[in-house]
């Protein structure tokens, strides 16, 4: 068989998906810092609080750029999966994950459907 | 946000037949505009036990004796409690509202006889839902963290007081000085304060005590001017000698006095507390020379005492009185969570409705975070995000390995998915990684330096381990990797797989309890495979806030339901020599269930689960 097998695919795909939320997760923690920074006693006028923010600042403007959006190289990752499976397996990629019993996790699905493969509801994992 | 209390969440309660305490009940309802009417009489009264009740919009009588203390438990709940408890339960005019606080009029009785003590009956009616559980815990009682009352806290105990005298006119006189306060709103006389006494014994020391934390550090927010004994001999008690333009009273001892205690004031007079054992032992006796009966025909709006013994231990307590206070709350909502017992012989008196307010005072926002607490918290966040981060790389890196490792025929699919996992893999390394938050870490590291420059001298400047060292903060060696060079003293820095987990205390019990936890740890969701299991019995690493960002160890006692809302903190515990390895690893997300128990009963309440990143 030249195409991926149906363990590796669910593995992998797992992995990409939880990659790319913990872009939310590196987020939220920076943004956090912000906050208590706002509940703080320290004054809002004082400059060094004021420099930590801007840095802070700075920081969730690449964090968002890098880990929330999906970047070129995510994109590519999956795009080159999913046309991988789609050249090599007789059938479509919806037809590889059904007959496959494979369910991949939501955020996988939504950068595949981005890249131009959409993936049906029943092959979507659902998170409780 | 949660509905304050209000006149319609009271009810007036007076004695059936009695015309001078039918006349009281309307004249407390007209002066707060409170509903008197009815549209069905006969569904709004009846008999139980042989004791007629009648309800009138806010309105309660019930066919009581007019004997000030009854002689046993018994009489006391078939003449007040059982009535008013039907009628709050069955009565239309009452089930359609909201009865947070009860008024016990003028010639009602007081209390009880219960053995050697009298109970009051504001202490009894309070749990009126509630079977009598003699000197019971108050769950309510000098909460760690302040709320105002509310219908949860009614689930636990209805404010109650008791408007009575020797005549109705002196009553009416009470209630015009209360309508008084509610019109001027601000306290504006003078504060005496009495903490010592000539009681001996560790129960004596321990409420000295509590009423000098409330002088040193709560006493001045109110603004007030302020009267004080001072300290001379143990066997003294020194005494306020009289009061001047004076607003509130809170002494202990020298159980009687004379009317000219108090002399002519212009302040409105809005609270007076003597903590002694038989203050309020008669209201309506005008020649008992107590404090309860003679500060309020001396125009105090309110006061609380004791009708026999009740104990040093359950004097009130001025610290969450004033705090209340001060942050809007009634007299009678500031009294309940100043209260240490129900069921007991404590009262208030006066109507529990006035609230007052103090000149310029300024209240302290308990959610502002202080300074260095900030610091320490961003820290974490921080160290948290570069753990996500470093996982990130992981999974990634396991996703390309998991491609070397395909054998697939031809070698398609490697040739196919290699370089692009790479490409993925390299975008989120170690070095990109550094990069992305080198800025941040070093602008964190860098703050106290910069903060607190004025702390080190030219030869000794202070700097990033000076001010770790100074807080006893430790920092995650995922920052130290990042930050600029190895500036951060290895002894500054957690061991890696070391944690802290740390939760809020929940609300579990309607009851006043102890609590224990038990904290599970698994790696996944339904904790199918515990790793760790740790019990607060065994107290070490175990720590609870007692007060405001300040921990304390546990104790075999437990944490007390007054610190519900407060955090409590597991510390990982490494130690090689008896065995114990608590560490996890680094960047895994974990999952954590707090289970909440009564130390007393052993009951289990439902767990809370959690999920949190090691980070260091």
């Amino acid at each position: 068989m030249a195409v991926i097998d149906s363990v590796t695919y669910k593995e992998i795909s797992d992995l990409i998906n939880n990659a790319q939320v913990r872009g939310n997760d590196i987020y939220s923690n920076i943004e956090q810092m912000d906050t208590d920074l706002e509940d703080s006693e320290i004054l809002s006028t004082n400059i060094h609080r004021q420099f930590l923010e801007n840095v802070i600042a700075e920081t969730l403007g690449v964090i968002n750029l890098r880990h929330i959006v999906y970047t070129d190289q995510m994109r590519d990752f999956v795009r080159r999966l999913q046309i991988h499976v789609d050249i090599n397996y007789s059938g479509t990629i919806n037809e590889y994950l059904s007959n496959n019993s494979i369910q991949v996790l939501p955020i996988f699905a939504d950068i595949s459907d981005v890249v131009g493969f959409s993936i049906d509801a029943a092959n979507i994992e659902s998170i409780s | 946000m949660a509905m304050a209390i209000t006149k319609n969440n009271f009810i007036i309660v007076y004695r059936l037949g009695d015309l001078d305490s039918t006349d009281f009940a309307a004249y407390y309802a007209d002066k707060h505009d409170m509903d008197v009417t009815t549209d069905d009489p006969s569904s709004n009264s009846g008999s139980l036990s042989g004791v007629d009740w009648i309800v009138s919009g806010q309105t309660v009588g019930i066919q009581c004796s007019n004997v000030e203390i009854l002689g046993s438990e018994d009489l006391f709940n078939t003449q007040v409690l059982n009535p008013i408890k039907y009628a709050l339960e069955n009565a239309p005019e009452l089930t359609n509202r909201n009865i947070w606080g009860i008024v016990l009029g003028y010639n009602v009785p007081g209390g009880f006889i219960d053995g050697s003590d009298i109970i009051s009956s504001t202490a009894r009616i309070s749990r009126i839902y509630q079977a009598y559980g003699k000197k019971g815990k108050n769950k309510l009682y000098n909460r760690s963290i302040y709320k105002r009352f509310d219908s949860d806290d009614a689930d636990t105990a209805l404010i109650c007081s008791r408007l009575d005298a020797p005549n109705i006119q002196q009553v009416k006189e009470y209630i015009d000085n209360a309508e008084s306060l509610n019109k001027q709103v601000f306290a504006n006389g003078t504060f005496y304060i009495d903490p010592y006494s000539d009681r001996a014994g560790s129960l004596a020391d321990d409420y000295e005590d509590v009423i000098l934390d409330f002088k040193n550090n709560l006493l001045s927010d109110l603004n007030l001017d302020i009267w004080s004994t001072t300290f001379m001999d143990p066997y003294i008690d020194v005494a306020i000698p009289y009061v001047n333009q004076d607003s509130f009273v809170w002494s202990w001892f020298t159980d009687r006095a004379y009317n000219t205690f108090f002399q002519n004031s212009n302040a409105i007079r809005v609270f007076f507390y003597n903590a002694d054992y038989d203050g309020a032992y008669e209201v309506r006796n005008e020649s008992s020379h107590r404090w309860v009966y003679l500060s309020m025909s001396n125009e105090y709006v309110c006061s609380a005492g004791a009708m026999s013994n009740p104990t040093i231990e359950g004097f009130l307590n001025p610290n969450p009185f004033f705090r209340s206070l001060l942050r809007g709350g009634t007299i009678g909502e500031s009294y309940l969570f100043s209260l240490p017992f129900f069921d007991w012989t404590v009262g208030l008196f006066g109507d529990p409705l006035t609230y007052c307010s103090f000149p310029s005072a300024e209240v302290k926002d308990e959610d502002i975070i202080e300074e260095h607490e900030c610091w320490n918290k961003m820290s974490k966040s921080l160290a948290k995000a570069t753990a996500h981060f470093h996982r990130k790389g992981e999974e990634l890196n396991e996703s390309l390995l998991k491609i070397v490792d395909l054998q697939s025929e031809n070698y398609k699919a490697e040739v196919d998915l290699l370089y692009s996992a790479n490409d993925l893999f390299v975008g989120n390394d170690t070095d990109i990684r550094k990069s992305q938050l080198k800025s941040l870490v070093d602008s964190l590291f860098d703050y106290p330096r910069k903060q607190y420059i004025y702390y080190g001298t030219p030869e000794s400047p202070f700097d990033i381990n000076s001010y770790l060292t100074q807080k006893g903060f430790k920092v995650s060696e995922l920052l130290t990797e990042i930050s600029s060079e190895a500036i951060i003293d290895p002894s500054n820095v957690l061991d890696e797989g070391w944690w802290q987990f740390e939760f809020l205390m929940q609300d579990d019990s309607v009851d006043f309890i102890n609590y224990q936890f038990i904290l599970e740890v698994s790696a996944t969701s339904d904790f199918s495979t515990i790793l760790l299991s740790k019990n607060s019995y065994q107290i070490r690493n175990w720590t609870y806030e007692k007060e405001k960002d300040t921990f304390v160890l546990f104790t075999y006692n437990g944490v007390p339901s007054s610190y519900v809302g407060r955090r409590v903190r597991y510390e990982s515990r490494y130690d090689e020599l008896a065995s114990i390895d608590d560490y996890l690893t680094r960047g895994e997300t974990y999952y954590f269930r707090v289970t909440q128990y009564d130390i007393q009963s052993g009951t289990e309440y439902t767990p809370t689960i959690y999920t949190d990143i090691i980070y260091t």
